[in-house]
């Protein structure tokens, strides 16, 4: 080989040696500065959620329970078809509370009116109220129902998710009373997530 | 003849010089930039996946556990370069469930009305961390930096959730949290 020739081969050698270098180092560059790498996991969540409503055993929602021509001393009981269908869209087990007070916007033209006390039984200016939990709508019995008083009483706890239950009320009047007097009851249902055992 | 035998001994030491050139080498050294880790359990004996919470009051806040016995996660870095790490999360609104009204939740600085806050930073094994970094981000453009490693620097990674306040529904909410690795 003509030493021009291997000059000329030496030059070429040397010319790919860079080029090869260059195509190494950019290859690399985007290695470096455009890599990122993602893992993921997850978090499976729900929130506890409480949701029901009170409605006649017709579908429509419950306003009233209207107990009229009744004596003092005597008790009142729900029918069937007064009865209180809950219905519970809660996604956890929940407890069934009641409360019930008497109301002074039921005032009526009579200064000997009075607000009547909450007890165990009827007695002087004094109402009891009973409240019994059901899975069906017959068959209900004053002794299943639970004293209610002022303050939220348990009536039934553990109430699986999806269940309904139909509420039967008992109002066991004050021994005395005014012909023509009136009352307003409120009577409160409050559902909270289960304690659980 | 003297002419004839310089230009032999000329063109030999030439040829020398040649031959010597075309079987000179170099030798290139490079180490490639490897990125790469994955996320384990607190015993590292398995992939992490995912993190179940169940059934939460709305506005509570549940944080992973320590120990080996613990929910948390541990990142193991097999990487050869310093990393940034960062997160985001996305989630969507859940199927019908027959408990309210399916609605989708958001990251927040704080819980709110169907916004949820996200935590998450590195603590040690025995101990969660002392502070941690709000993710907010929802995309990879908007993700929220919490720590830096050195190369191959493995690390307990912890994670704060509080519920939103208020829920439109109380359907199961599957929110992914994305772990993003860069170069620092």
């Amino acid at each position: 080989m003509s030493l021009q020739k291997q000059e000329k081969s030496v030059r070429e050698l040397v010319g790919s040696i860079f080029l090869f270098s260059f195509l190494i180092f950019s290859a690399f560059s985007s290695f470096v500065f455009g890599e990122e790498l993602s893992e993921p996991f997850s978090i499976s969540v729900s929130i506890n959620y409480l949701d029901f409503e009170l409605r006649y055993v017709s579908g429509v929602p419950y306003i009233a329970w209207w107990i009229v021509d009744i004596s003092p001393g005597d008790t009142a009981g729900m029918t069937d078809e007064e009865a209180v269908h809950l219905i519970n869209r809660s996604n956890i087990p929940v407890d069934i509370f009641c409360s019930v007070f008497d109301n002074t916007d039921s005032l009526t033209i009579d200064t000997l009116w009075t607000r009547w006390k909450v007890g165990t039984v009827g007695g002087v200016d004094t109402m009891g109220f009973r409240l019994a939990s059901y899975n069906a709508r017959f068959g209900a019995d004053i002794r299943d129902g639970v004293v209610i008083l002022s303050s939220p009483i348990l009536v039934e706890s553990d109430l699986p998710v999806g269940e309904n239950r139909f509420l039967y009320a008992w109002l066991l009047l004050p021994i005395e009373g005014t012909i023509g007097e009136r009352h307003r009851l409120v009577s409160r249902i409050t559902l909270t997530p289960s304690i659980g055992p | 003849m003297r002419e004839k035998l310089i230009i032999v001994a000329t063109l030999a030491m030439l040829m020398a010089v040649c031959f010597s050139a075309d079987t000179d080498n170099f030798t290139i050294t490079v180490t490639v930039n490897f990125i790469d880790f994955d996320l384990r359990n607190a015993p590292n004996t398995a992939d992490y996946t995912n993190w179940p919470l169940g059934n939460v009051n709305p506005g509570s806040v549940t944080e992973m556990t320590t120990g080996t016995g613990g929910s948390h996660i541990y990142v193991r870095n097999m990487s050869n370069i310093a990393l940034d790490f960062k997160a985001y999360s996305i989630t969507a609104a859940p199927s019908a469930c027959g408990f309210g009204t399916p609605t989708a939740w958001t990251p927040g600085a704080s819980a709110g009305t169907n916004i949820y806050k996200l935590e998450i930073d590195k603590g040690e094994l025995g101990a969660v961390p002392a502070v941690y970094t709000t993710i907010t981000g929802t995309t990879l453009g908007s993700a929220n930096e919490f720590h830096t490693t050195a190369a191959g620097e493995s690390y307990r990674l912890y994670t704060k959730f509080t519920a939103p306040t208020v829920a439109s529904d109380g359907c199961q909410h599957t929110i992914t949290v994305y772990i993003i690795a860069v170069p620092d």
